[in-house]
């Protein structure tokens, strides 16, 4: 059987592999950047 | 023991434990797609930010050079501050999925080879060890990843600003200190213990010198192979290299699993 803290680092690791998947999915809501057009107006 | 010996006696077990070598194999393989997959989006990402401050930069070190302020200030300026702070959160990221993916696969490899060589471990039990491990060679590797970065921009900067060579004397010093932190990494992967692997290391250094080298040496040879065959045809260079490359992984683990539990 397994042990109290074995359950513990699998569901801390299972919600900091949750978290991660959904950072690096929704990366251009997170850290939105201007595209090609918006950057060179925004220079110019 | 000599290390042809070992050497050997690697092999045959690997032959021996078909199911377990293939499953390494697979597990490398794995590896190699999901951190490919996880980490290309934030290596976008960072290009993304890097190329936006590249377009700004320009016109930032003007002023600040204009207002006499430093390199620093020009960084958070108003308009590269916000981009500036995503490549570090990004950079953050990047680790925490390179720690996470290389812990996760990598711990199941390294117990197969400790297995396969007569060490009995839980696997939870081994992955708490190595992620406990890992995060001081993490730390370590993310200062010689920084250091490479500093040194490679010193480099450009005398090669503009001075139109002379920079010296390789840094970049040499950098490779020693990676092959040190890789060398320790690799002990602690099997005595599971920071202190016994330093002492291990530094005591028995002439005994593992020659199994390291002998590995060292097949995977430089194989980098020239792989290169070589590249250039001639890269499809055949990727499938030659995974070929020659996936199974020699395995077989160095056990290899150095079975040099280390000698000791």
């Amino acid at each position: 059987m397994a042990k109290k803290e074995d359950i513990f680092l699998i569901i801390i690791l299972l919600i900091i592999i949750v978290v991660l998947a959904w950072v690096i999915a929704n990366l251009d809501i997170l850290f939105p950047t201007p595209g090609a057009q918006a950057l060179i107006e925004s220079i110019a | 023991m000599k290390e042809t010996t070992l050497l050997k006696k690697a092999i045959r077990t690997a032959y021996d434990n078909k199911k377990l070598f293939f499953l390494s194999i697979f597990l490398d393989i794995l590896f190699f797609f999901v951190y490919g997959f996880a980490t290309a989006p934030i290596y976008l990402k960072l290009m993304a930010n890097v190329n936006i401050i590249g377009a700004h930069a320009g016109e930032a070190v003007k002023t600040a050079t204009r207002d006499s302020q430093s390199m620093f200030s020009a960084l958070s300026s108003e308009v590269i501050a916000p981009y500036f702070n995503n490549i570090i959160w990004l950079l953050l990221i990047l680790a925490a999925t390179t720690y996470l993916t290389y812990c996760i696969f990598q711990a199941v490899n390294w117990k197969i080879a400790l297995q396969l060589t007569g060490k009995k471990i839980k696997y939870l039990d081994y992955l708490k060890k190595f992620l406990l491990l890992n995060i001081l060679w993490f730390i370590l590797f993310a200062l010689y990843y920084a250091l490479g970065l500093v040194v490679d921009i010193r480099k450009i900067l005398i090669s503009t600003l001075m139109q002379t060579q920079a010296s390789n004397t840094l970049n040499v010093v950098l490779v020693f200190y990676l092959i040190f932190i890789a060398y320790f990494a690799v002990i602690s992967y099997i005595k599971l213990n920071l202190r016994k692997s330093i002492s291990t290391g530094t005591s028995k250094i002439k005994q593992l010198l020659p199994s390291i080298l002998l590995i060292a040496v097949y995977l430089l040879a194989l980098n020239i192979v792989i290169k070589l065959l590249a250039s001639i045809h890269p499809l055949a260079g990727i499938i030659i290299g995974f070929i020659l490359l996936l199974p020699a992984m395995t077989i160095a683990r056990i290899y150095i699993s079975l040099t280390i539990q000698k000791m």
